[in-house]
């Protein structure tokens, strides 16, 4: 290839290529600079670059430049962290790189004796804007799912809650099954709610793990209790083999850990027919510290050429499973992503008419201290609160009803504030023993309402009351706001009675 | 039990001695750009799984201390990348061999952690790659500081199934400093690797 042709080509480039020496001087000069920093290749030729750019770190420069020669290979000038070499006046130029070519090597017209280094401008500046244009759909897609949930929960609280207070007073058995379905109805759509936004979290990248200590029969026990009237009424035998010497106290994300299992066992039992076997089977292997959690079943099984599909979000084995057996098809594509997310690995293998096994394998670290948390839940205590004092902060109507309702059945004794404002002025005037703050209000929301509170303590020297938010800011970003504000803890709605007696028995006993 | 992927004692003997050969090109490309003594381990090969390299990585890490990860693509017959793994306060040590002081800001760190990255993944592989009779190419070196913590949200090594590493520490000079070169091949480089190797071992015997 003769210079000239080589000069056509270097100057048709969208790009800016500058040739320079190893003393710094420049051979070339392309039309894409010249454009773009109005200076002409003649007047910068066989001058030294740095005398045109005095930004330009020298010494870093030189021993880039000395690098690629070492190594004939390109020494990367990197735009993560560097400010770009040259001051052009484009919004986005990055990954400026040396190129080099063999000191032996010579090109007429130039007479280099040690090398020549070609620097490639790259003007990323449309990768920018169209980058721009995509986060600004994440980021409406992310605020469009944390409205959604948040509106979604308000009336969904409503609807949980008074059913669990009808039901309570209802003798008609089929009124009572009645109930049960709305009940159940409602929990289905919300699991629905929390599937989508997992999968959206986690595809966002923004999911974190929420490691800690816990009792690892316990908890696989209490997955497995929970299906066990779902397993009877199928009438299938629902087993759970734990390893004999496995060590009592695991560090894992105990929440995601069973919602992949629950997501397992419910799979299970639902494709599995009458008088069928499902087993859950936990095991330890301490040389590598890899927990393995398994679920066999006798069910209808899987044909092998739809095994990857149902990794799929929205997707099950044939587009009839749904019909027959119901699901959104989000279950597996969650729980391989979380799986994945544990450093783990997740196998499946079935075959039709015979049943399917599905395995996860996760490294985890043991530990010799007991979990710190007691489930308040799991305590039957039989506590009184007739003596309190409640302040409800609550501005929907509905939830005022059933936040009362709640109250009169607890014996607590409560006043009403419309919204942030009401609040701040009645915890100043009276005395409660504790707040339920909901976090949406017009004037002032719940968190500003709280940090004028506890300003408010803070001044008059006096006891810091509890401030429990109640809210349908149910993401992990949003309830860290509300620790922040100053708040002692977080009811998500929708709530239930049980819900309520357990927070008051956590702050106020 | 061996699969396709496994390397015998042999393998793993010959690929040793080609990565001695290519540590040894290394250190002589680091002492003439920085002017410093530096030495590489006797390298460790390995071939693991993700989930085992994932704890491997996991064991590394003080939980009491942030890292700089470097990771570097390789495109060739020879795929993978290499990754780079350096204390805060090596960093900083080595921060005086590229003309920085001790309180340099963490954007300079990163620059050093990618430059030395770069020196020491195309010194070491490409002389591996030569050793092999293929040539290689790199993409741009990336960093990121991480601890214990943020390297469980690290997904990019996920795409490997299974990798052989080649691992070495580095130290400068009399100074502790300590970083950990481990290069990651891909599936279907241990294949080719592997038949490299065999070509290498039938014509010793």
């Amino acid at each position: 290839m003769n210079i000239d042709f080589a000069h056509r080509i270097l100057n048709a480039l969208d790009n800016g290529i500058i040739i320079i020496d190893k003393n710094l001087e420049v051979l070339f000069w392309n039309t894409w600079l010249e454009l773009h920093t109005k200076i002409k290749e003649a007047d910068i030729l066989g001058k030294n670059i740095v005398d045109f750019f005095p930004s330009l770190k020298t010494t870093s420069l030189k021993r880039k430049i000395k690098t690629a020669l070492a190594l004939n290979s390109p020494s990367f000038y990197s735009s993560q962290t560097s400010e770009p070499l040259f001051e052009i006046q484009r919004p986005h130029i990055s990954n400026t790189i040396f190129h080099t070519m063999k000191q032996d090597i010579t090109i007429s017209p130039y007479n280099i004796d040690l090398g020549l280094v070609c620097i490639n401008i790259v003007d990323q500046t449309p990768l920018f804007e169209a980058n721009y244009k995509l986060s600004s759909t994440a980021d409406f897609k992310s605020d469009f799912l944390a409205n959604m949930s948040h509106e979604i929960r308000t009336p969904m609280n409503a609807i949980l809650g008074f059913v669990e207070q009808l039901a309570k007073t209802e003798t008609q058995p089929s009124r009572k099954e009645q109930f049960t379905i709305i009940k159940r109805s409602s929990h289905s759509l919300l699991t629905i709610i929390n599937d989508i936004l997992d999968l959206s979290k986690i595809e966002s990248g923004e999911f974190e793990l929420n490691l800690r200590t816990c009792d690892i029969v316990q908890v696989f026990e209490e997955t497995t209790l929970l299906y066990k009237d779902l397993a009877k009424q199928k009438n299938i035998s629902l087993q759970f083999d734990v390893q004999a010497d496995i060590p009592a106290y695991f560090i894992l994300d105990v929440m995601r850990t069973k919602q992949i299992v629950f997501n397992l066992l419910s799979n299970a039992i639902k494709f599995t027919p009458e008088g069928g076997k499902v087993t859950l089977s936990v095991n330890f292997e301490p040389l590598n510290k890899v927990l393995t959690v398994e679920v066999r079943d006798t069910g209808i099984g899987i044909a092998e050429h739809n095994l990857t599909k149902i990794f799929k979000a929205f997707k099950q084995e044939e587009s009839s499973t749904s019909e027959h057996f119901g699901g959104t098809g989000l279950g597996l594509s969650i729980s391989s992503k979380l799986i994945k997310l544990m450093c783990g690995e997740f196998h499946v293998t079935s075959e039709l008419s015979q049943g399917s096994c599905f395995s996860f394998e996760i490294p985890v670290n043991t530990s010799k201290e007991p979990p710190e948390e007691t489930s308040l839940q799991d305590n039957e205590q039989e506590t009184s609160f007739h003596h309190l004092k409640a302040l409800v902060v609550e501005d929907n109507k509905t939830n005022q009803i059933l936040m009362g309702l709640i109250l009169d059945e607890l014996c607590i004794s409560y006043e009403l504030a419309n919204n942030g404002l009401e609040a701040v002025e009645m915890a100043q005037n009276k005395v409660y023993d504790f707040i339920l703050m909901d976090d949406n209000m017009p004037f002032m929301n719940g968190r500003d309402a709280c940090v004028k509170i506890r300003e408010y303590e803070v001044k008059q020297s006096s006891k810091k009351i509890p401030i429990i938010a109640v809210t349908a800011n149910a993401l992990p970003e949003e309830r860290k706001h509300f620790f922040t504000a100053g708040m002692d803890d977080v009811i998500t709605k929708p709530y239930t009675e049980q819900d309520i007696k357990n927070m008051l028995l956590k702050h106020l006993h | 039990m061996p699969n396709q992927y496994s390397l015998s004692d042999d393998h793993k003997e010959v690929l040793q001695e080609f990565m001695n050969i290519a540590y040894g090109s290394a250190t002589a490309i680091i002492a003439d750009i920085l002017d410093a003594f530096a030495t590489l381990d006797i390298p460790k090969v390995d071939i693991l799984t993700i989930t085992q390299f994932e704890k491997y990585l996991q064991d590394k890490i003080d939980k009491e201390h942030e890292y700089f990860f470097c990771s570097q693509g390789i495109n060739g017959e020879l795929a993978g990348e290499s990754i780079f793994l350096l204390s805060r306060s090596s960093i900083t040590k080595l921060a005086k061999y590229f003309d920085l002081d001790e309180e340099a800001s963490d954007t300079d760190l990163k620059d050093v952690a990618l430059e030395l990255t770069n020196i020491l993944t195309s010194s070491t592989v490409g002389k591996l790659a030569e050793e092999m009779e293929t040539s290689v190419g790199f993409s741009a070196p990336t960093t990121e500081i991480i601890d214990a913590f943020s390297l469980n949200n690290h997904n990019d090594i996920r795409q490997y199934t299974q990798v052989i590493t080649i691992q070495t520490l580095i130290s400068f000079e009399e100074e502790k400093i300590e970083g950990e070169l481990i290069i990651l091949t891909n599936d279907q480089s241990i294949l080719w690797m592997k038949e490299v190797l065999d070509t290498v071992i039938e014509a010793m015997f």
